[in-house]
């Protein structure tokens, strides 16, 4: 479990980070007081820091440099200033990256989960195979599993089939899906979607699992 | 500056003469002591004109070499304050400092609106700032929303709001932007840039607008670099693609493409919308112009392309659309090559 210290004074903001990120494991703790924020990570020693530039008393800058002064903590600039001069100030004064507002969470847990990985070097708590009903998909080499049969995937195809066995059991909207392959830059139509999930649905049903996705009309797939 | 001028400004002064001329004629003719023939009569006469003429023609070359380049420049509309009248008449005093005192206060004007502007500019920036704050915390709210699908319409709220919240996010940036294109102080910086890494960018970037209206992209090749502000063409191009994304019906489909020739590379936009009106077509690059289309979208303001234009004027390039309705319209901008710059000057 890596304890993440969020410094925002948003408190809305600070709620919602703090709710996405213990959904995906993380531990979290929100700075109260800004005017002595060493002191907060002292006590706490997190293994990661959310920090934002626009602060009561001292701004985000003042502080990353204070904590490098004692830790090598990872330090993400969580801000809503966007000049190239913010960006290399941050980067300068310590920061390892530098998210703009407004973000997404993906985009958060992305960066996170990369400067922990690098830092802690963990690889073996991030799990490289999703298993449902018997079928198991291997992250590292794109390929499924299931009794005897074997397929690879291509990489669409994996990326649909890895949304689904992560949120199963609840319904993926194609638009989702959709974006998500946008984020990969294969920015597909609405019918190579459906020709994507047609062949992934022949390619599954060759090893023998036949309707593994369901089709929920007007809404999306779904494993069930 | 003509000679009619100079002799209707210096009237008194040839009355004057007239006036001595005719004393001393009469003097002279009713002076019994000198003898007066005709003859001396008129080479008198004869020689105080010729001496006036004399005078009112130095005058005259005089008066025209001090102000012959103020009224020109004048005339022409270039910059007076580099011919000023330098004599040290007392005119030519009086307009040095008029201009002195008029420069200094248009001077003193200038500074108070670019004051005026700078604040509004500022406060604009910060009102931003903090405006994408609550938006952050929407989009997270959203991205909740997805993961806990407690009934069968969340997802299909989530999609929608993650729509709407993308929208507030493309026309905050444009406030953004639009104050940043009027202030004097830009922050841009030059450098080399992948087109099609960009492109791919912004494609991203605003991929909810696409998905969300099912629109195809098609890139096609990019593999080309400029030298341009990031910032500035990402946000352009976002422009330009919002613009394809409102102006396409079902099918809509956009490709992006560049081509390279001799002096430039162009990168072009092309949507399969409802087109342009011809009699639009040279108007859409105009402050405040929608045409016919954003009337009937209701949702322009015709300042994105506006500010699209001016910004790529400020980067030196260009931008020209072509267009036909209801079947394409065509943005393509031009990158000067590099060398070409050095060989225009």
């Amino acid at each position: 479990m890596y304890k993440v210290m969020i410094v925002e004074d948003d408190r809305s903001l600070c709620k919602e980070i703090a709710e996405g990120l213990s959904r995906w494991g993380f531990i979290t703790k929100i700075a109260d007081t800004f005017d002595d924020l060493l002191a907060e990570f002292t006590q706490n020693i997190p293994h990661l820091v959310l920090m934002d530039i626009n602060l009561p008393c001292f701004d985000g800058f003042y502080w990353c440099r204070k904590i490098r002064e004692v830790s090598k903590v990872p330090i993400i600039f969580l801000s809503s200033r966007d000049s190239n001069m913010d960006i290399v100030m941050a980067i300068n004064m310590g920061g390892d990256d530098y998210i703009t507002k407004p973000f997404s969470m993906d985009v958060l847990l992305a960066k996170i989960n990369g400067l922990v990985r690098r830092t802690y070097s963990y690889g073996d708590e991030s799990p490289e195979v999703i298993e449902y009903k018997g079928a198991i998909l291997n992250v590292l080499n794109n390929t499924l599993i299931y009794k005897d049969g074997k397929i690879s995937l291509t990489k669409n195809e994996f990326k649909i089939l890895y949304m689904l066995m992560k949120n199963q059991g609840s319904i993926i909207s194609r638009q989702r899906i959709m974006r998500s392959l946008w984020e990969d830059e294969s920015f597909i139509d609405d019918n190579t979607l459906t020709v994507n999930v047609n062949r992934l649905r022949n390619k599954l049903e060759s090893i023998g699992l036949k309707d593994f996705i369901t089709t929920k009309k007007g809404q999306g797939y779904a494993l069930l | 500056m003509i000679l009619k001028q100079y002799l209707k400004d210096s009237t008194w002064s040839i009355l004057y003469l007239l006036i001595v001329t005719l004393i001393v004629n009469t003097v002279v003719i009713l002076s019994n002591t000198i003898s007066n023939s005709i003859y001396d009569i008129i080479y008198l006469n004869l020689l105080l004109f010729i001496a006036s003429l004399a005078f009112i023609l130095f005058g005259f070359y005089r008066w025209k070499s001090i102000y012959k380049d103020y009224k020109a420049a004048l005339d022409r509309g270039q910059d007076i304050n580099l011919v000023v009248p330098r004599n040290k008449t007392f005119e030519a005093g009086l307009l040095r400092d008029t201009i002195r005192f008029k420069n200094r206060e248009f001077h003193e004007e200038t500074e108070h609106l670019r004051g005026l502007l700078a604040e509004i500019n500022e406060y604009i920036t910060l009102w931003v700032h903090e405006i994408k704050i609550p938006i952050s915390v929407c989009e997270l709210i959203s991205s909740r929303l997805t993961e806990n699908q407690n009934t069968e319409y969340s997802g299909a709220i989530s999609d929608d709001l993650k729509m709407e919240l993308e929208r507030i996010r493309f026309l905050v940036d444009q406030v953004l932007y639009a104050s940043r294109v009027s202030s004097y102080s830009e922050d841009l910086s030059v450098e080399e840039i992948s087109l099609e890494q960009i492109a791919k960018e912004v494609v991203k970037k605003n991929a909810a607008f696409f998905v969300f209206k099912k629109i195809a992209i098609d890139m096609g090749n990019l593999d080309y670099y400029v030298l341009t502000d990031q910032k500035w063409i990402s946000y352009i191009l976002q422009q330009l693609l919002n613009n394809a994304y409102k102006y396409v019906g079902d099918k809509g489909k956009v490709s992006i493409s560049a081509v390279e020739d001799e002096i430039s590379i162009k990168m072009c936009i092309r949507d399969n919308g409802i087109g342009i009106q011809k009699k639009d077509l040279g108007r859409v690059f105009d402050k405040g112009f929608t045409g016919d289309n954003g009337r009937k979208t209701t949702k322009s303001t015709g300042m994105g392309l506006y500010f699209s234009k001016k910004m790529l004027d400020k980067l030196g390039h260009d931008i020209s659309v072509s267009s036909q309705v209801n079947s394409y319209t065509e943005f393509t901008i031009t990158f000067y090559k590099i060398s070409d710059y050095l060989n225009v000057t």
